[in-house]
């Protein structure tokens, strides 16, 4: 398995591949104005296009302000279009995540390879 | 604001009220009066979101070089013998931005649809690559939705503008 890690101030993605699995864990606090540079490329790439299943998990992701929850938005969105399996995870144990989440899987519900997982026992920084 | 039992309010003036690490300032010392009322940890989750969401517009559309009041304001406030949480955002729009158009359009659909569908149907915009750029315009709904707020909005003459949430807090 390899390990690579994503900081922009408050804000960690760990990216671990296993096989041709990739997963990115999301986690802290994302309140920046703008997109955290170098973060998109850091999860579309080469190596999400060619993995067969992306899982993005969200649970320890404990804010996002409005702006960067459009940037969430969009990169979800674009991770759904890459043809691959995409598995989110979240917990509806964070507000945020809970209302969020539950649009947005409305929203995509016509990508067939995006599925949502509630992770309800799950609650940011008890780990 | 109605005879507050207790409050405080933030002034932010120009030109370094203009400043966009003021909301996180705001939003802890929000949370530290929280706090220091015993708030249960979801009213505090719920200020953050509504102190996060309407310093940004504060610092965004306030009219920071207009002739009329330089100060954009933030009040937050126990009303009613504590029975409810009051913040409040006070300014002056720039002109000819549309924001209040874009504010009406905000009330409308929360009256309309209800807080929940009026954020889905948002979420479902942006979703869709329908936002027409690159603002959220999420805040009042996260606000709503989020926090449990009720929201209101003023507009007085000319520009200024006030915008009202309220949360029952639990007894």
């Amino acid at each position: 398995m390899t390990h690579d890690v994503f900081e922009c101030d408050n804000l960690t993605v760990v990216r671990e591949q296993d096989g041709d699995t990739l997963r990115y864990v999301w986690r802290g606090v994302c309140d920046r104005r703008d997109a955290p540079p170098g973060l998109s490329e850091f999860i579309i790439n080469e190596e999400s296009r060619a993995a067969s299943m992306l899982r993005l998990d969200f649970t320890p992701l404990k804010f996002v302000n409005s702006r960067m929850l459009v940037f969430l938005i969009r990169t979800i969105k674009a991770v759904s279009e890459l043809g691959t399996s995409v598995h989110i995870t979240y917990t509806s144990n964070v507000i945020f995540q809970s209302n969020l989440f539950a649009a947005l899987e409305g929203a995509l519900a016509h990508s067939a390879s995006l599925v949502f997982e509630d992770r309800k026992s799950v609650t940011p920084g008890a780990a | 604001m109605s005879d507050p039992h207790l409050s405080m309010t933030f002034e932010l003036r120009g030109p370094r009220g203009r400043d966009w690490s003021h909301v996180a300032k705001l939003r802890g010392a929000a949370e530290a009066l929280a706090r220091s009322l015993e708030l249960p940890a979801e009213v505090l989750t719920a200020i953050a979101v509504a102190v996060e969401e309407l310093a940004e517009n504060l610092i965004k559309y306030h009219h920071w070089e207009g002739q009329g009041d330089p100060c954009a304001r933030l009040t937050m406030g126990v009303v009613h013998e504590c029975a409810e949480l009051v913040i409040a955002s006070y300014s002056q729009l720039q002109p000819d931005r549309g924001h209040l158009e874009h504010l009406g359009s905000v009330f409308k659909s929360i009256e309309v649809h209800g807080p929940r569908e009026a954020y889905t149907r948002r979420i479902s915009e942006l979703a869709a690559g329908e936002d027409g750029g690159q603002l959220a315009q999420l805040g009042l709904y996260r606000i709503a939705v989020e926090g449990g707020f009720t929201l209101a909005l003023e507009h007085a003459a000319g520009a200024d503008i006030t915008i009202t949430a309220t949360l029952p807090l639990p007894t």
